[in-house]
């Protein structure tokens, strides 16, 4: 394999994955709005609403809702920790890495405060 | 600088997007963070728990113009959060002349959704 050179290569670091994490989670929140969008110009009436809410309130539909505050919130408080990067001196050597795993414990305890109500929601 | 055109094409991505979008891409996620915990906390704090996912309810709230403004700044930033991304990507991925296409073509679809978005949301009376 000496032809293969490759111009840079990434050391599976903390700020790497997060910033993985995050173009992964960009990408499917733009999708989500895509569809999200689509759907809701399509319910102008109350048949067709009540229509979408039938297939949207089945528990895959719950489940995927949970999904998609888990990317959510992950791209919400990982994008505030970014933003303190680049304002705030939240990477110099001392802190970086202590950081990215204190932005992971507040990701943690956002997404299990918003799930608990759409879980309880599922169960109800 | 003009013969360090293809290094800085080649490797500096969306580092070289443009001060502008660079700002404006922090800008638009801090007002988003803002936006989208008020438009979750609506959803299943607020009016879900008390089944207010009617279509009655929904529709006296999407009817009134307050909503009007917060949906229509909601998805404006979005939007362009969103393409602005993709444009990032864009950049640190693709070099050759598919580099306009995709970015023409991501500039019509952003424009397309949010022409989609006014016509949902602006004239809509229940």
């Amino acid at each position: 394999m000496n032809w293969y050179q490759p111009s840079a290569s990434y050391k599976w670091h903390e700020g790497f994955v997060a910033w993985v994490l995050h173009r992964i989670t960009g990408l499917l929140l733009i999708l989500y709005l895509f569809a999200h969008e689509w759907v809701i110009s399509t319910l102008q009436n109350p048949q067709s609403y009540s229509q979408a809410m039938g297939v949207l309130e089945s528990p895959v539909f719950k489940l995927l809702e949970v999904g998609l505050w888990l990317v959510a919130a992950y791209h919400a408080v990982n994008g505030l920790r970014v933003v303190l990067v680049n304002f705030a001196g939240f990477a110099e050597r001392s802190n970086y890495k202590t950081n990215v795993w204190v932005f992971w414990v507040i990701f943690a305890l956002v997404f299990v405060a918003g799930a608990i109500p759409m879980l309880m929601g599922l169960a109800g | 600088m003009e013969y360090m055109r293809g290094y800085i094409d080649r490797y500096q991505g969306s580092s070289k997007s443009g001060e502008f979008n660079w700002l404006m891409q922090r800008v638009s996620g801090i007002a988003l963070l803002v936006l989208l915990l008020g438009h979750f906390f609506i959803q299943h704090f607020i009016s879900a728990p008390v089944g207010g996912a009617g279509y009655a309810a929904v529709a006296a709230r999407l009817s009134d113009l307050g909503w009007k403004l917060f949906d229509m700044t909601f998805v404006t930033f979005a939007l362009y959060h969103g393409i602005n991304g993709i444009f990032m990507v864009i950049e640190d991925y693709v070099y050759s002349g598919w580099r306009v296409f995709w970015k023409g073509f991501f500039w019509v679809v952003g424009v397309l959704y949010w022409v989609l978005a006014a016509l949902t949301i602006i004239p809509f009376k229940g």
